[in-house]
């Protein structure tokens, strides 16, 4: 009862895909994880030291409790360069969860590959995660709600005795949260970013649960990535190699990959929104990299009939300062149109963003918007010029702004609705 | 016989331009207030009011039973629609009737400057095809015949518009759906204008996706033939 076995169904496990849903859908159980809390773990840990207050539960000790002999096992927890623990238990409470000791955080050390350089842990859905962890650098990560906390230190060693908390609480009661003397470093901007390749600094990746609930954009708004290195938030963002980043409804940051080479479209199995960020215009002084990637590329096979699906586009800039969204209105030179596109011999362009709809490899419909909202309908059978959804977009900036408070999706730079009807790709709007 | 059904929804500074056109239903959305306990006479017009708070959807159907409740409508008759805000800036009824009897529409639909349907039109009248998903059946100013009214009312076994749109959206373009199902003809024409823009709100209104399942659904669940 101390762990479960993996699940591996999936054996292509890459940093890349450490996203996943947490509500135990088809995709959340293809991950291989390592371990798995469950109601009757925490009872029996709880039981078993006689537990009657509140008290962070170490999850190594819970791992290797032995409720026969009423102690721990000799045996430890095996050290991995990656773990992931799905907490799926169910409580009306509250638990801090530590990852220290028996669980081998301090094999977390400077340059030593096969020692832990990844932790994710995993919650279902009804559970809220904040994570916290103190590197060597003394820096506390704080994050905000998440079904999702990632952590990956890099070559940034954890000191002996330091540990990582993660606090888990339904998502209506207070947190029992963490332990430092350092002050939580708060999250103020909206960053779609990406893992850095292993050797980074440490950096924490938060992603916000669902995709409407909370209004404040400059503190938890919609399913959103953040991006830290030691001192505050990234001034750098970066393509993976030239994929684009999307968020899911909520539950799971994916990459898109390259087409017509590269990673396969964008499957819509588990969502019917998505929130798809990209960024533009290189800031060579900042290390600002463009990422020119327009077209969003969806598996038309993962469309379900009769389903209204949503694509929200973000266009982010940075100000100087900060990672924002774009206002058309005050940043227009830093929106630089994509040059023309050849599809199927007929070149167009220049598009601002296109969807494209592929099946088994081939284009079945590509839909495509200029800035201005113009459409017609080209030469081509593939590409469809259409009217979109301008969204309100604002500088993602506080104070008096009015669109200030409005979640991601509310200040989308465009929106894209579309349904499979009798087989047909058409998007909608008057 | 021409009536008009007016919707409002914080718009009661509108209906006075409408009082001045012609006689006329009105239906008040929460707290609009257009001295809805009186019933006035303006030479021979009389202008009957209806508070209701409810949907557009709702309103409407509202207004056309109130309607059909003081006045003997004849399945000839016509029945105008208007959202609050869509005062007429072009109107002729001789024209209204004339082309609804000579083309045998069953709804005639009117049209604001930049109206994004002008494609369809040009500068004359045209019948269009209501039968597609998102099909040219903007509410914001039509006219239908009773006969019509009363088809569509039977289908949907009682109101006009379906009360399931509670949202912005979708409740007009349903009923174009529906009038295609049921073979009603669907005129447009540019010979009739409204005040405002119209088409494009849909930026502006967050939960439209869920509206238009909402829609999808209904047309499922109503075995509706959509053309593609």
């Amino acid at each position: 009862m101390y762990n479960a076995p993996a699940k591996g169904i999936r054996t292509d496990f890459a940093v890349n895909d450490i996203f996943k849903p947490a509500n135990g859908n088809a995709i959340a159980q293809s991950i291989p994880y390592d371990y798995i809390i469950t109601d009757e773990m925490i009872a029996a840990y709880i039981a078993s030291r006689g537990l009657t207050s509140p008290f962070p539960i170490d999850v190594g000790l819970l791992l290797k409790w032995n409720t026969d002999t009423g102690a721990k096992d000799t045996t430890g927890i095996a050290p991995k360069s990656k773990i992931s623990v799905m907490i799926a238990a169910h409580t009306d409470y509250a638990y801090a969860f530590v990852f220290n000791g028996d669980f081998n955080l301090d094999l977390w050390d400077t340059g030593v590959s096969a020692d832990l350089r990844e932790l994710h842990i995993y919650s279902r859905t009804s559970w809220t995660l904040y994570g916290a962890i103190d590197c060597a650098t003394s820096f506390i990560h704080t994050s905000g709600e998440a079904n999702c906390v990632s952590f990956n230190p890099g070559n940034n060693a954890l000191s002996s005795g330091r540990a990582m908390y993660v606090g888990a609480f339904r998502s209506d009661s207070a947190s029992i949260f963490i332990w430092n003397t350092v002050a939580p470093f708060t999250y103020e901007r909206c960053i779609a970013g990406d893992l850095p390749s292993d050797g980074g600094n440490p950096d924490a990746m938060i992603q916000k649960r669902s995709w409407m609930s909370n209004p404040d954009l400059s503190v938890a708004g919609n399913s959103r990535v953040m991006l830290l290195d030691a001192t505050g938030p990234a001034t750098t963002m970066a393509p993976k190699g030239d994929q684009s980043i999307f968020l899911s409804k909520g539950d799971a940051l994916e990459d898109i990959g390259i087409m017509p080479t590269g990673a396969a479209p964008l499957s819509m199995d588990a969502a019917v929104s998505l929130d798809w960020y990209t960024w533009d215009a290189a800031k060579t002084s900042t290390g600002f990299i463009e990422n020119p990637n327009r077209t969003l590329y969806i598996d038309a096979t993962t469309l379900s009939e009769n389903v209204v699906y949503e694509a929200n586009f973000h266009l982010l800039d940075y100000d100087g300062d900060r990672v924002v969204t774009v206002d058309t209105s005050t940043n227009p030179a830093s929106i630089v149109p994509p040059s023309t596109i050849t599809v199927g011999g007929v070149t167009e362009g220049p598009w601002q963003f296109k969807l494209a709809f592929y099946d088994n490899g081939a284009p079945v419909q590509v839909h495509g918007w200029y800035l201005a909202g113009t459409s017609g309908t080209l030469a081509s059978d593939l590409m469809v010029m259409l009217n979109w959804n301008i969204a309100p977009k604002m500088p993602n900036d506080s104070g008096t702004h009015p669109l200030y408070g409005k979640t991601a999706r509310e200040i989308a730079w465009g929106r894209a609705l579309f349904a499979k009807v009798n087989g047909n790709i058409i998007t909608l709007r008057y | 016989m021409i009536y008009r059904v007016v919707i409002s929804h914080h718009q009661a500074a509108y209906l006075e331009s409408f009082r001045k056109l012609f006689s006329f239903v009105a239906v008040f959305d929460e707290m609009d207030t257009f001295d809805c306990v009186a019933v006035r006479k303006f030479g021979l017009q009389d202008i009957e009011t209806v508070p209701v708070s409810g949907n557009r959807s709702v309103n409407r159907n509202a207004g056309y039973l109130k309607l059909s409740s003081v006045a003997p409508l004849a399945l000839d008759d016509i029945v105008e629609f208007y959202d609050g805000d869509r005062v007429p800036t072009l109107y002729d009824p001789v024209y209204v009737e004339q082309t609804m009897r000579e083309h045998n529409l069953g709804a005639l639909l009117y049209m604001c400057p930049n109206d994004t349907r002008q494609s369809l039109t040009g500068n004359d009248f045209k019948i269009v095809d209501t039968g597609t998903l998102i099909n040219p059946f903007y509410a914001c100013g039509f006219a239908m015949t009773v006969a019509a009214i009363e088809h569509v009312r039977a289908f949907n076994n009682g109101p006009l518009f379906r009360p399931e749109f509670t949202g912005w959206g979708c409740e007009d373009q349903y009923l174009g759906i529906t009038c295609a199902h049921l073979n009603i003809r669907v005129g447009l024409t540019p010979k009739i204008q409204l005040s405002g823009a119209v088409g494009g709100d849909s930026d502006f209104h967050a939960h439209y996706r869920e509206t238009l399942q909402e829609y999808i659904n209904l047309i499922r669940a109503n075995h509706l033939a959509i053309k593609i």
